[in-house]
């Protein structure tokens, strides 16, 4: 990719694409929808432009990498979910007392609408709330090129910055024109100076009074940002930022009203410029606040119109939706509403057509290990007759929550299985069974399960290993083995770290041997019964998606289930009982999708009329 | 002022290529030189789940999502998949569906209601001025993988004329996307979706 070309580029790899021109030598994450191919395109170009990238146990520890980097004098970045940079909140906070040397910035990646999250919180509150500035882009073009701004503004100001993006923005497509790679490369070097990187009470109240006024002086800059702009000089004001502006633009054109309406398109929202605020303000006889999620800038502007005594409508959340992500459809309902014009646009929601489609969740893939676990803890149950309850985690194993499994009673947040398995297995009155991924056990289990074992509270914690962190595309994580430079590395094992922990019962089996793996859950229970303390099982087998890729590839030979035809009743119990998509209804048979199928033979086990052989 | 622009929305199960076939798209719009966002979906969603892109190009294009009722074109990568993105379908518009039935397993499990082909259609005629039901799948299994029915679909798009874009640039953004002996399989795919629409 040459400078000057212009590249259909994902918002994520603009996002990428601005580290590498912005000079950037560390990039940290831990995967997380919708953040993810940002560290994915950097750990496929770091060898080329010569960066450190790695894939981090879990957010904190990746913002405290690039935060270390920083503090060397290079510039980093670092990208996470929403929900990451609560896990890294403890350290971001503390980081703006420090301030940085080479520019930072962290990437948070909200998700309105919550596609693939617990929550939508809206994460541009961390500005006001950690004193670090923050800036969001609205198109793909202008996250690559925030991304270098915001990386420049932090090493000016040394002060962290968050660049906000939304998973409508990371994840669509758009034309972006590349610019400039420096060639020149720092070296990183740590200069001891105690008092500006230890928080002591003594350091740390003299850093608050510093930060406040480095914020200060970033208002001073935003003010200036060339990202900021105004459309249109019409007395009704717009003001909007993300991808609420590439709405609003196109709204007032379909509803012909562009030239009536003045537009302020903000993307530098902590601390907002007040002065550009102001002179947008000064002359409007009412004004709309389009935004996703909270209303930010809405309360700032009311605020800042109450110091100028100006007294003017402020809409926001009243007309434009608090709940859900915004759509090109809300935001000119809201806009229509605020400018007193009647919608005749032919739209047709969802409800109005007459056919309804069948549900369809995401679901475990064929061969999925974890259908077969789930499978052998069904099994096992049944077979011990424990009246048991199932706290859960986040990952594709989450997936169990619907049918045939069901196996999923509480997912919260990363790691916060374990935490309430301490808790259930003392308060239920039930028997707890727990399942967590590998890499959210590496992430945040491992306190929770060292608490069990010290504060005695017993139950069987299953964990999912399927070699990579599945869900957000397999990135490698501590148990794979290889890292994100593609370095073969030495694996943490979790039966190695549970044993570490002071866990008596560790046994590792292979899902795909269907009775082998519900005799040693059943054995794990009877552990826990007898009051031997927690008892881990980790049920070992690479994701069924690499398996079949390995096997288009002509690596590995996998076997094949089949129906036979005479035998097969019809009956659907393989699918009822595993919900394998391999398995399609034809008429009153079975058939099996040859393409997905990898063999695991789970309705082989599931078939009562032995129909299905694999061969 | 009609300004030149596009909008369509794809819709499909995951692991059906959808992904692909829009930045297909999105690539021989750019090589036309015009502006153009694609929105995707990525994560927990693609897990067999319904999968639902939008793709917009034209002179000025801003927001990356289609507005319900303003969709030139569907195109539907499986039968039932197509009730989803028919919301976006504007009157007029055109419909080209997949007529792969695959039904979810947990409407199976929960003994759900499945469409025919039949009521999809009736539909889908009810707002579109075409609707063309195409046996991608098969197709592309003749012309070498059933994971080519993405862009079979593509051709059959092109032949409906809903894309607006030279066939040459089609062919330019499959070369620049696939690698060795994968560019001829789908450009083969392309062609012979090409054919399904223009043989009806």
């Amino acid at each position: 990719m040459k400078e000057q070309q212009v590249v259909l580029m994902l918002g994520n790899e603009a996002i990428a694409r601005g580290a590498i021109e912005a000079g950037v030598q560390v990039a940290t994450a831990y995967p997380g929808t919708p953040s993810t191919e940002i560290l994915e395109t950097l750990s496929r170009e770091a060898r080329r432009y010569g960066m450190y990238v790695e894939w981090s146990t879990n957010e904190k520890v990746a913002f405290e990498v690039a935060l270390a980097a920083s503090y060397c004098g290079l510039r980093s970045l670092t990208a996470m979910k929403h929900v990451g940079v609560n896990v890294a909140s403890d350290a971001l906070f503390s980081s703006a007392y420090t301030g940085v040397r080479g520019g930072l910035t962290i990437v948070s990646a909200d998700d309105p609408s919550c596609h693939s999250s617990q929550n939508e919180q809206d994460n541009r509150l961390y500005g006001p709330h950690a004193y670090i500035p923050v800036v969001e882009p609205s198109s793909p073009q202008e996250a690559k090129d925030i991304t270098v701004y915001s990386i420049e503004l932090s090493e000016l100001h040394k002060l962290p910055f968050m660049l906000r993006t939304t998973t409508r923005l990371s994840h669509s497509r758009g034309p972006v024109k590349l610019g400039a790679v420096p060639e020149r490369k720092r070296i990183g070097r740590f200069e001891r100076s105690p008092e500006s990187f230890v928080c002591l009470p003594v350091n740390a109240r003299r850093m608050r009074a510093k930060l406040v006024e480095k914020l200060k002086s970033v208002e001073e800059s935003f003010n200036n940002s060339p990202f900021n702009r105004v459309l249109g000089d019409g007395r009704l004001g717009v003001i909007a930022c993300g991808l609420a502006y590439s709405y609003v633009v196109d709204a007032l054109r379909l509803l012909k009203i562009d030239d009536k309406v003045s537009v302020l398109k903000i993307s530098t929202l902590h601390p907002m410029p007040r002065p550009l605020l102001k002179s947008f303000l000064e002359d409007k006889e009412k004004v709309l606040v389009v935004e996703e999620l909270e209303s930010f800038i809405e309360l700032q502007v009311k605020a800042l119109c109450h110091d100028m005594g100006l007294h003017i409508p402020i809409q926001g959340k009243n007309l434009i939706p608090l709940v859900g992500e915004l759509t090109p459809l809300r935001v000119v309902e809201g806009l229509a509403h605020f400018l007193g014009l009647k919608l005749t646009l032919s739209s047709t929601s969802p409800e109005s057509l007459t056919l309804q489609p069948p549900p369809r969740p995401p679901i475990l893939c064929a061969g999925c290990p974890h259908r077969s676990t789930f499978y052998a803890i069904k099994q096992a149950v049944k077979r011990k007759g424990v009246d048991a309850i199932f706290p859960s985690d986040i990952g594709c194993y989450t997936l169990g929550y619907y049918p045939p499994f069901e196996l999923v009673d509480t997912t919260i947040c990363m790691g916060a299985g374990v935490g309430l398995s301490c808790g259930l297995a003392k308060f239920s009155g039930k028997f707890v069974i727990a399942t967590v991924g590998e890499s959210t056990f590496l992430h945040a289990c491992i306190p929770a399960l060292i608490n069990a074992v010290h504060n005695t509270s017993s139950f069987v914690l299953v964990v999912l290993d399927n070699g990579v962190t599945a869900m957000t595309g397999h990135q490698p994580n501590p148990a794979s083995g290889y890292n994100a430079m593609g370095q073969r590395v030495k694996p943490v094992l979790p039966e190695d770290i549970a044993k570490a922990c002071g866990v008596s019962f560790c046994r590792v089996v292979d899902p795909y041997n269907i009775e082998e793996t519900v005799t040693c859950i059943m054995d794990a229970i009877e552990h826990v019964k007898q009051g031997l303390g927690p008892a881990v099982v980790v049920a070992r087998r690479k994701c069924s998606l690499l398996l079949l890729r390995e096997s288009r590839r002509g690596e590995i030979k996998l076997s094949k289930c089949v129906v036979c035809e005479e035998l097969c009743k019809g009956c659907m119990v393989c699918i009822k009982t595993t919900g394998c998509p391999a398995l399609i209804p034809r008429g009153s048979r079975v058939i099996i999708d040859a393409n997905a199928c990898t063999g695991c033979g789970l309705c082989e086990h599931a078939c009562p009329y032995n129909a299905i052989r694999r061969m | 002022m009609n300004v030149f622009q596009v909008d369509l929305v794809i819709s499909g199960v995951g692991g059906q290529g959808v992904l692909t076939l829009a930045s297909l798209m999105g690539t021989a719009a750019i090589i036309e030189g015009y502006d153009v966002r694609v929105s995707e979906v990525h994560g927990m969603a693609q897990r067999g789940g319904s999968v639902i892109c939008h793709v917009r190009y034209g002179v000025n294009v801003n927001s990356p999502l289609v507005m319900e009722g303003r969709a030139d074109a569907i195109i539907a990568m499986e039968l039932s998949e197509a009730i989803k993105a028919a919301s976006y379908l504007k009157k007029g518009g055109i419909a080209i569906v997949n007529r792969l039935e695959f039904p979810p397993p947990l409407s199976t499990i929960r003994g759900l209601k499945y469409p025919t082909v039949e009521e999809v259609a009736e539909m889908l005629q009810s707002k579109a001025s075409q609707v063309y039901l195409v046996d991608a799948q098969s197709i592309a299994e003749k012309v070498g993988s059933p994971l080519l029915a993405n862009v079979v679909m593509l051709g059959a798009a092109w032949s409906s004329g809903c894309l607006k874009l030279n066939r040459d640039s089609i062919i330019q953004s499959i070369k620049q996307h696939f690698k060795g002996g994968l560019v001829e399989l789908n450009v083969n795919a392309f062609e012979e979706g090409i054919k399904a629409l223009s043989t009806k």
